[in-house]
């Protein structure tokens, strides 16, 4: 008997296949012989299973496991429910039952299945594969279907343009090193069309790595032109297919025309508008390229590019260029900075003026609260001097009363009206006296 | 003729020609390395094939039984997609969620032979094709924002001619 981790450490090595790990839970085997069909749930806390003969635990890893191992992770929950659902079917411990109920639940899971796997749900290495089939150039078309597209997409066209480069450099080396070093015995050498053929893809590669690489390593964008992809197979396939080679300049003229469109373009409509990269970090991949190059330009197989000055002033050149460039948008972006400066600058004086002028406003202000505060105070005093003449007045007042009431009282004739008088007397001290 | 038996995920045993599981490359190690008895009764768990696929993918072996070995792909080499037998284009008209599960499964079992003519099959749907007949022939949402997509189609106007 053999069990399932066994089998499935026998084919791990294979990467792309996900064999599931079953035996975890299923003790010491789960292969059941054909004859038993009991079925029973992959890591279920107890075996209900019915005995079987001679089988050691007789476990068919059911369908609803199985699949959480695969890409499609949305049917887990569907799953839950069947393996529920077929517990209960354990537990009732029928056969016949049994097989009755389970044929209903796989359809509706097979179901399930056909209805959750679509294009983009199959993993990225399938996709890659269907997708090596539809050409370069539709894969850059097919990149604006959706994001994913975008992402699956751009990483092929990415990874293939760094095989081929890798690819044409160390072919090209190969032939390069078969080659007579002498010039004119290379000229009739029968590798000389097809080194001539593959130094111009190596060498159209190579400026495209140098336009595009940096942006594409920061990922600010991806090998875009799909179609100078398909075209360098193409040329693959003519040095592979073609016995005896001719006018190598024809072969890759459709590359020269096709790598300068895509490198100008880039230029002019790409690159001005994808986030900057600082020149003066250069890093080694940078010196390495351009050492590359270097080596690339020149004829001679036995001198490397330290040793053959006019080449390397040429990529010095270049490379100055590059710096010089570099400078221009950093002068640039410095001008703006210094005239953003002397705005500010010419804000900050108006603004002092401004707060002196409120600061001036602020102490006239103070005097005259000053001087409110000073009228308000003679006011007071008047006031005082006011109520002081009132309680003088009042004071009058009230004797006259009290006079007034001494003669009335003693003149007989007007007692009646005793009573009358005093309280409109004592009214009128009350409303003085408030 | 030794006969293995296969199980499906659903449980369902299929006793087929141990030529015709060779096919599949994961059985064929399987098979090498473990060094199966013949008389073996145990089934094969192919905890990834449900009944209906295996079934497919077990008539398509059937068929191809005495085809020779694919050789390994050349990057270079030239992929075709219009080199589909007759026999290979009408079993492979099912709906797509079968003919995906059958990508699923021939990538599983390692059967390079149905991988290629399926992948094949998919790649004739996009052929062809706009972007936008894409996105419905497969159902694909475009979840793009405006300026994402903008970006995208400036970058694919290089090579239009003006």
């Amino acid at each position: 008997m053999v069990s399932t981790r066994q089998m499935t450490g026998a084919t791990s090595d294979e990467s792309s296949l996900q064999l599931l790990r079953v035996g975890s839970s299923a003790g010491s085997s789960n292969i059941v012989a054909p004859s038993n069909s009991t079925i029973s749930r992959t890591g279920a806390p107890q075996n209900t299973n019915q005995p079987m003969s001679n089988q050691s635990s007789g476990t068919i890893s059911t369908v609803v496991a199985s699949n959480s191992s695969t890409h499609l992770n949305c049917v887990n929950q569907q799953g839950y429910v069947i393996s529920s659902a077929a517990m209960v079917t354990d537990v009732l411990s029928s056969q016949h039952q049994q097989q009755q109920q389970q044929q209903p639940l796989q359809q509706h899971q097979h179901q399930l299945l056909q209805q959750n796997v679509n294009l983009m749900n199959l993993p990225t290495e399938l996709l890659e594969h269907i997708f090596s089939y539809v050409g370069y150039k539709k894969i850059g078309h097919m990149r604006v279907i959706s994001r994913q597209m975008n992402q699956v997409c751009s990483s092929i066209l990415n990874s293939t343009f760094q095989k081929l480069q890798n690819q044409m450099q160390s072919r090209f080396q190969t032939v390069k090193a078969k080659m007579p070093r002498r010039e004119s015995a290379r000229r009739n050498h029968p590798l000389a069309f097809e080194c001539d053929i593959l130094e111009t893809c190596y060498m159209r590669l190579s400026l495209l790595q140098m336009t595009f690489g940096k942006h594409i390593e920061r990922k600010h964008c991806c090998f875009f032109p799909g179609a100078i992809l398909d075209e360098v197979y193409s040329v693959i396939k003519y040095i592979r297919t073609t016995p005896s080679l001719d006018r190598p300049f024809k072969v890759t003229d459709e590359l020269f025309d096709l790598s300068t469109m895509a490198m100008e373009y880039f230029k002019e409509h790409i690159e001005p508008n994808l986030p900057d990269i600082a020149y003066f970090t250069n890093s080694t991949k940078s010196f390495a390229a351009l050492e590359t190059s270097s080596s690339l330009m020149s004829r001679e197989t036995s001198h490397s590019s330290s040793s053959s000055p006019p080449q390397s002033n040429m990529v010095l050149r270049k490379g100055i260029r590059k710096i010089k460039q570099g400078m221009k948008r950093y002068n640039n972006q410095l001008s703006v900075l210094r005239s953003e400066l002397r705005t500010c600058k010419r804000k900050a004086t108006e603004q002092a003026k401004t707060i002196s002028e409120q600061q001036k406003l602020l102490a006239e202000q103070q005097k005259q609260t000053l001087e409110f505060a000073n009228r308000l105070d003679e006011t007071d005093k008047k006031n005082e001097e006011l109520s002081r003449k009132f309680s003088t007045v009042l004071q009058e007042l009230n004797k006259c009363k009290t006079e007034l009431q001494y003669w009335r009282s003693n003149s007989p004739a007007v007692t009646n009206c005793t009573l009358y008088d005093q309280t409109v007397a004592t009214d009128v001290t009350r409303r003085i006296v408030r | 003729m030794p006969t293995i038996k296969l199980q499906s995920s659903d449980g369902e045993i299929f006793d087929t020609d141990v030529q015709i599981a060779k096919c599949s490359g994961t059985i064929k190690t399987m098979l090498e390395d473990l060094g199966m008895d013949e008389g073996d009764d145990e089934a094969v768990p192919l905890p990834n094939v449900n009944s209906a696929i295996l079934r497919k993918v077990l008539q398509w072996a059937t068929y191809h039984k005495d085809d020779p070995i694919p050789v390994e792909d050349d990057d270079s080499k030239e992929k075709r997609t219009d080199d589909i037998s007759s026999w290979d284009a009408d079993f492979l008209k099912v709906d797509q969620g079968t003919l995906f599960e059958l990508i699923l499964a021939a990538n599983y079992l390692d059967i390079k032979g149905l991988l290629d003519v399926t992948c094949k099959t998919v790649a004739n749907m996009i052929k062809g094709k706009t972007p936008e007949e894409i996105r419905k022939t497969f159902n694909i949402k475009n979840d793009f924002t405006p300026s994402e997509e903008e970006q995208v189609r400036k970058e694919n106007e290089w090579c239009e001619e003006k």
